[in-house]
C-alpha cells in the first residue's frame, strides 16, 4: 500500500505541474509557439516545476505545510490540465512530428535508454545515502514538514539558500513518504534529459537526439546528482526552459514569451544562488538585441518575481539577502548568526577548499582542458563532472559555425548564455567544483551538437561522429552500472533500510540508536551532516565551517562558551566522532578536540556509548574494493553541573 | 590540391582527433579502470 501510494503520490505532483505549466502557458498565450506534443508537455512540467515550488513556498511560511496542502495543489494541477489534454496530443494540434519507422540504430540507443532508465529505479527505490542529499537537500524538506512550516536555517551554504526546489521534495515526502521522494528525485533529474531531447528534436532526427539524450542522461554529474537530491540537474530543466522561451520569443516577436523565459530564470533563481548569473547571461543577451531594453526589463521583472522569495527571507532574518556573501564583503555587525570574525574563517575555508584555481585568464581558458581529463582533481571532473562529449564534437561544432548558414539563433544564443555564465561563475570567486556547472551544460550541448550533425553530414564525417558517441556511451553506461551495484545490492537482497544506510552513510547506526534510545526531551548535537536526515529526534547540526551559533571551529578552544552556546540551544547530548576511551586515537594537535578532551576528563560529558563505523571514501568505489576506513563515534550526555 | 584528398585528410584528423582525446579520457581514470580488471581478473 506505502508503495501504491508513494507511486500514486508522485504520478499525480508530476501530473500537477504539468496542469500548473500549462495554465501558465496559456496565461501568457505561449502554447501557440510549440508545435510538438512532447515538446509541450516537457515545458508544461519545467514551468509547473517552478510554479509549484513557487506557491508553496507561502503555506510554507504561513506555518500550514500540511498533506492536505500539497495534495489539493497536485489534484488542482491535474484537474487543470483536462479541458487542455487535446493540446498533448500528438498530430491534433500544430505540426507535430509524425511517428516514423523505427532504425536498428534508434533501436539501439532505445535500448540503452531503457537501461539507464532501469538503472537510474534502482537509485530511485532506493534510500538515500549521498552526503549533501542527508545532510540539507532532503534533510531540510523533512524538517519543514515536522514541523508544519517553513522555518529560517541560519546556516551558511545548507540552510539560508534559495529553497524552491526543495519545496516540491517536500510536497513528494509530504504526501507519499520517503520513496515518493526519491522517486520525485529521479523523475525531476529525467526532466532535463527530455527536455534535451525536445530542443534537440527541433533541429535533428529522432536517433541524434536521442543519442543526445542519452549521453546527458548519462553524463557523470547527472548520474552523479540526478538520482538524489542535488538540484543543478534540476535546474537545468529551468534553464533550458528559459532559452527555448528566448529563442522562440525571437522567433514570434513575443514580449509574453520573453516573461515567461524570465520566470523560468527566476526560478533558477529561486533554486540556486547561481540562478544570479544565470539572470543576468541571459539578461544581458536579451540587452544586447533589438528593443533589448524593453524586452530585458520583461525577462528582468518576471525573474525576480519569481526568484524573489528566498532573498527577501534571507534578508528579513539577517539583513544579507544572499547571506553570508554580503556580510562578510561588508563587514557588517556581529549577529547571533554571524561574526566578523567568523566570517573571515569562512571564507579563508571556502578558498582552500574550494578555490582550487587561480582566478587567471589562462585558467579561464584551460579550465575544460583540466576538469574533463581530470588534471586538477579538486575540480572533481572525473566521476562528477561533464564528460568527455562536448570535447569530442567540438571540432565539428566549431567547423559548423564558421558557416555563416549554421550560425543560427537557436544555436548562437545558448553558447552565448554558456559562455557569460562559466566567464562569471569562474571569476566571481566561487566554489570551482565542475558539477556547479551542470544547469549550463545542456546549452552546450544543444548548441554544438546539431551544428556537429549538420557538418558531418555534409563533410561525410557520420561515422566518426557516430563512433564517438559509442565510444562515450560505453563509458558512461559503464559507470553508471557502477555507480548503480551499491543500489542493486540493496534491491535485489532483504537488506533493510537501516542496514542500508548503516552500510552507506558513517555513522548512521548512531543514529538510529539515538532515535530509539534517547531519553523524551533529549536534544542531541551533532556534527557528522549527513546524519541531518536520519536523527529523528530535536537536533541541531554543530557544522565546524558554516554555522556560528556552536562555534565548533577546529580552533575553538573556550570550554565555557561551547557549554553556554549549547545550553542556549537546548542540547542535553552530543554525537561526536572519535574513540574518547581511547585519547590516543583523537588528533591532539587540534583545540577544539583538546577542549573536549578536557569537558569529558571533567565529567561534564559523560559517555554513554560507543559505535564503530566506517569513513567511506566512494560509495560507488567501494564495489570496486575501494577501501573504508574504520572509525568511532561517541554518544555523551551533557552533566551541567560539572560543566565550566 | 585534390578534393578527395582533402576529404579523407579531414577524416583521418577528425578520427584521430576522437583516438586522442579519448585515449587521454580513458587514461585520466587509470585508478578506477585498474580497480575494475582488479575485480574482472
Amino acid at each position: 500500500m506505502t508503495i501504491l501510494i508513494a507511486v500514486f503520490a508522485t504520478l499525480l505532483l508530476a501530473l500537477g505541474c504539468i496542469g500548473w505549466g500549462s495554465l501558465v502557458l496559456s496565461l501568457f498565450r505561449a502554447h501557440e509557439y510549440i508545435d510538438d506534443a512532447v515538446e509541450r508537455a516537457a515545458l508544461c512540467f519545467a514551468v509547473g516545476l517552478g510554479v509549484v515550488g513557487w506557491v508553496l513556498f507561502y503555506p510554507g511560511i504561513a506555518g500550514v505545510f500540511r498533506p492536505e496542502v500539497f495534495w489539493g495543489l497536485s489534484l488542482f494541477g491535474t484537474i487543470a490540465l483536462l479541458p487542455g489534454i487535446h493540446r498533448f496530443r500528438r498530430g491534433i494540434t500544430g505540426t507535430g512530428k509524425s511517428p516514423t519507422n523505427i532504425s536498428w540504430i534508434g533501436i539501439c540507443l532505445c535500448a540503452a535508454l531503457v537501461l539507464v532508465l532501469g538503472m537510474d529505479l534502482l537509485e530511485g527505490i532506493s534510500p538515500p545515502a549521498d552526503a549533501d542529499t542527508l545532510a540539507y537537500h532532503f534533510a531540510l524538506p523533512k524538517d519543514f514538514v515536522d514541523a508544519g512550516r517553513v522555518f529560517f536555517v541560519p546556516r551558511a551554504l545548507s540552510g539560508a539558500i534559495p529553497l524552491l526546489f526543495h519545496m516540491t521534495f517536500a510536497a513528494a515526502l509530504a504526501t507519499g513518504g520517503e520513496l515518493a521522494l526519491t522517486l520525485w528525485a529521479m523523475v525531476t533529474g529525467w526532466a532535463a534529459g527530455l527536455l534535451v531531447f525536445v530542443l534537440a528534436r527541433r533541429h535533428l532526427s529522432r536517433d541524434w537526439s536521442l543519442a543526445l539524450a542519452v549521453v546527458f542522461l548519462t553524463t557523470p554529474a547527472v548520474l552523479y546528482g540526478g538520482g538524489s537530491g542535488h538540484i543543478e540537474v534540476r535546474c537545468a530543466v529551468f534553464v533550458l526552459a528559459s532559452v527555448a522561451f528566448t529563442c522562440a520569443a525571437y522567433r514570434g516577436v513575443s514580449l509574453s514569451l520573453f516573461a515567461l523565459a524570465g520566470l523560468c530564470a527566476g526560478f533558477y533563481l529561486g533554486a540556486k544562488f547561481y540562478g544570479l548569473i544565470f539572470v543576468g547571461s541571459v539578461g544581458l543577451v536579451v540587452l544586447c538585441h533589438r528593443d533589448g531594453l524593453r524586452q530585458g526589463l520583461v525577462f528582468g521583472g518576471a525573474a525576480i518575481l519569481a526568484g524573489f522569495q528566498w532573498y527577501l527571507w534571507n534578508w528579513m532574518h539577517t539583513g544579507d539577502p544572499i547571506f553570508p556573501t554580503i556580510t562578510n564583503l561588508m563587514q557588517f555587525p556581529d549577529t547571533q548568526f554571524w561574526t566578523r570574525d567568523f566570517g573571515l574563517y569562512f571564507t579563508e575555508t571556502i578558498a582552500k577548499g574550494e578555490l582550487v584555481l587561480d582566478r587567471s585568464l589562462l585558467n579561464w581558458a584551460i579550465y575544460p582542458v583540466l576538469s574533463i581529463f581530470n588534471i586538477a582533481e579538486r575540480l572533481e571532473g572525473g566521476r562528477t563532472g561533464l564528460g568527455i562529449f562536448s570535447l569530442l564534437i567540438l571540432p565539428l561544432a566549431v567547423a559548423g559555425l564558421c558557416r555563416a548558414d549554421l550560425r543560427r539563433r537557436e544555436y548562437i544564443i545558448p553558447l552565448a548564455i554558456a559562455f557569460i555564465f562559466f566567464t562569471v561563475w569562474f571569476f566571481s570567486g566561487t566554489t570551482q567544483r565542475t558539477r556547479h556547472l551542470l544547469p549550463i551544460y545542456p546549452l552546450v550541448l544543444i548548441g554544438l551538437f546539431p551544428v556537429a550533425v549538420f557538418i558531418a553530414g555534409r563533410a561525410s564525417l557520420v561515422s566518426p561522429l557516430a563512433v564517438a558517441i559509442a565510444l562515450t556511451l560505453a563509458v558512461q553506461l559503464g559507470g553508471q552500472a557502477i555507480f548503480s551495484v551499491n543500489y542493486a545490492r540493496h534491491i535485489f537482497s532483504a537488506e533493510t533500510r537501516v542496514q542500508f544506510h548503516v552500510r552507506n552513510v558513517p555513522g548512521a547506526n548512531a543514529a538510529q540508536w539515538s532515535n530509539r534510545q534517547l531519553p523524551p526531551g533529549a536534544k542531541l548535537g551533532f556534527m557528522n551532516r549527513q546524519l541531518a536526515y536520519l536523527i529523528q529526534r530535536p537536533a541541531y547540526m554543530m557544522h565546524p565551517h558554516i554555522q556560528v551559533i556552536i562555534d565548533s571551529r577546529p580552533t575553538a578552544s573556550d570550554g565555557r562558551k561551547f557549554i553556554a552556546q549549547s545550553q542556549k540551544q537546548g542540547l542535553t547530548h552530543f554525537m561526536l566522532h572519535g574513540d574518547w576511551q581511547n585519547p590516543g586515537s583523537i588528533p591532539e594537535q587540534v583545540p577544539f578536540f583538546r577542549m573536549i578532551h578536557r569537558l569529558v576528563n571533567m565529567g561534564c560529558l559523560r559517555q554513554i556509548r560507543r559505535f564503530d563505523t566506517v569513513q567511506i571514501n566512494s560509495r560507488t568505489l567501494r564495489s570496486l574494493g575501494g577501501s573504508d576506513t574504520q572509525t568511532t563515534d561517541t554518544v555523551f550526555e551533557l552533566m551541567p553541573q560539572r560543566c565550566p | 590540391m585534390n578534393p578527395l584528398v582533402v576529404h579523407w585528410l579531414i577524416a583521418l584528423s577528425f578520427w584521430l582527433w576522437v583516438a586522442v582525446i579519448f585515449a587521454f579520457y580513458i587514461g585520466s581514470f587509470g585508478s578506477v579502470i585498474r580497480a575494475l580488471l582488479a575485480v574482472l581478473f
